[in-house]
């Protein structure tokens, strides 16, 4: 469904991610794990059109979408959660949703109809309908995040760091709801530093470091890989 | 006594709604785009005579002249001649945003503030080429009878550009958060990287808002026209009281920056009425006593969070 092959990504003179080639089958779960800085973030914004790719080729159904601008990619079926969520604060959580379908032009009651789906997905949405975005907690704007993705009726779902500053607990909601979401068909493309829940609901993984993809294969081999398992898993497991 | 200061507060609600819909121009490019267009001055100095030339042409005379007879602005002229110059001047904001805006925007630097003055400069050097140095003596559609309102002195002219302005900013409020597309101008303000991940085209709102924010400098043109005379250096004076108010009111809320062109408007007339000498010195020098304490304007970040 997705391919990178020898992506490159840079920021002016400073290279982010180097020649990366991933690989994500229709109805997957792929996980990127890797520390801070690693690039994880940036190829993610590559692939939804929100930094230029230097080099390399971004194939997205068979058909070359590298140099599409963002707004024609979500078209195509890519959508993205971003970093740190960033939701709409200054507007409610309904027109937070009902801007994920923008392109979609949609009637108001299909437009009904499709959040209603979403509450169904996060029900503590729906208590927040009318609120403004600014006033949820993290969890809430997490889930806002991703229902307003999934109101774009992506066929592929990419999920930046949906664990980043929340509790324990949350994050295990956050956690069955992409397992919930891939029961339902939609393929996802995580990126965690959260590397052993990660790893435990994916079907394959890639490591990044410092920008290259150093190691890849399911998400059991890498989760009981050794060099994984010191360089992500020791420092992770006391949090998660 | 009284009849004086309800005649005062008119006139400064008068020009004060020129100044709003003009501040209210450079809100919207401001928070879409993070630029301003300092040919904004220009762009109202345009609408101006853009509408004279309307109102030539529509009554059948040459299109050019030192006065517009009174005839030429009546019935439906004066309304046409409004929204043509509200079209025109819109177009020349797709323009000024295409060639002298989006190569620089986004990019850090200052050079949109140079590009953007240089194209009124060019504007400026076009239109006198076209309409000559003098100003223009434009009727009002009303006519020009003084109207007595509780004694008080009115023209017909200023409560219509009152009205117009006020109509013109509710309407777009109304855009701005209740319809889809305002909506959308809205996810731009906040953040052109995530309204693009909702697959809005950002660099077409970003036309919209160069031509709508354009497009009101040519509107508030034709409206002051009647009170100020048209002139290709009439621009300048409005553009930098708006801008002023745009500041007051705080740059990144457009109702703030409606609240800020009011206020500087009334105060100007107010102060006028004490010591016209005064007028401009107490104005601005009340502009930087605004900013000393609230740096981000009146109304700029309490609105924010609001909204």
């Amino acid at each position: 469904m997705l391919k990178i092959q020898n992506v490159h990504l840079a920021y002016g003179p400073i290279s982010a991610v180097r020649k990366a080639s991933i690989e994500v089958e229709a109805g997957e779960v792929v996980a990127i794990v890797g520390g801070n800085g690693a690039g994880k973030s940036t190829l993610l914004k590559g692939i939804a059109g929100l930094m230029p790719v230097s080099s390399g080729q971004i194939l997205f159904e068979q058909e070359d979408v590298t140099r599409l601008p963002p707004h024609r990619r979500v078209a195509r079926g890519i959508a993205l959660s971003p970093e740190g969520r960033q939701v709409f604060p200054d507007q409610s959580v309904y027109d937070n949703l009902t801007l994920g379908a923008y392109f979609r032009r949609l009637s108001n009651d299909a437009l009904e109809a499709e959040v209603e789906e979403q509450f169904k997905l996060f029900p503590r949405l729906r208590e927040r309908r009318n609120q403004m975005a600014v006033t949820l907690s993290g969890g809430e704007q997490q889930m806002l995040a991703i229902a307003r993705a999934l109101m774009g009726k992506p066929r592929l779902l990419l999920l930046d760091e949906p664990s980043l500053g929340l509790a324990p607990k949350i994050i295990q909601e956050i956690f069955d709801i992409i397992v919930s979401l891939r029961r339902s068909g939609i393929t996802i493309l995580l990126v965690e530093q959260m590397a052993n829940m990660a790893l435990a609901i994916a079907d394959r993984a890639y490591v990044l470091e410092t920008g290259n993809v150093t190691l890849s294969g399911t998400g059991q081999q890498l989760l009981h890989d050794p060099k994984v398992r010191a360089a992500y898993l020791g420092v992770s497991h006391g949090t998660a | 006594m009284l009849d004086v200061y309800l005649q005062t507060l008119l006139s400064g609600l008068a020009v004060g709604g020129v100044y709003a819909l003009i501040a209210l121009g450079f809100s919207i490019t401001f928070t879409t785009t993070k630029t301003l267009n300092f040919a904004q001055g220009e762009f109202i100095s345009f609408g101006a005579f853009i509408g004279v030339t309307m109102l030539l042409l529509l009554s059948g005379l040459a299109g050019t002249a030192t006065a517009v007879p009174s005839e030429a602005a009546a019935a439906w002229r004066y309304p046409a001649a409004v929204v043509g110059a509200g079209v025109v001047a819109g177009v020349m904001g797709i323009l000024i945003f295409v060639l002298a805006v989006r190569p620089f925007a986004g990019k850090g630097g200052m050079n949109w503030v140079m590009s953007t003055i240089g194209f009124g400069v060019i504007l400026q050097s076009i239109g006198l080429a076209i309409w000559g140095p003098a100003p223009v003596m434009v009727p009002s559609p009303l006519g020009d009878d003084v109207l007595r309102i509780a004694g008080a002195g009115v023209r017909p002219q200023e409560l219509l550009v009152l009205a117009c302005a006020i109509l013109i900013m509710i309407a777009l409020d109304l855009v701005m958060r209740r319809t889809r597309i305002g909506k959308a101008m809205m996810a731009v303000a906040h953040s052109p990287q995530t309204a693009s991940l909702m697959g809005i085209n950002v660099n077409l709102v970003m036309i919209g808002a160069f031509a709508l924010s354009s497009g009101l400098a040519g509107v508030a043109g034709v409206l002051i026209a009647p009170i100020a005379s048209a002139s290709l250096f009439m621009g300048m004076g409005f553009a930098l009281k708006a801008f002023s108010g745009a500041i007051i009111g705080g740059l990144n809320n457009p109702r703030g920056c409606i609240y800020g062109g009011f206020i500087l408007g009334v105060l100007e007339s107010g102060v006028g009425l004490w010591q016209a000498q005064w007028r401009e010195i107490v104005v601005f020098g009340l502009i930087i006593l605004v900013l000393a304490f609230r740096p981000a304007g009146l109304f700029g970040r309490a609105a924010v969070d609001k909204v």
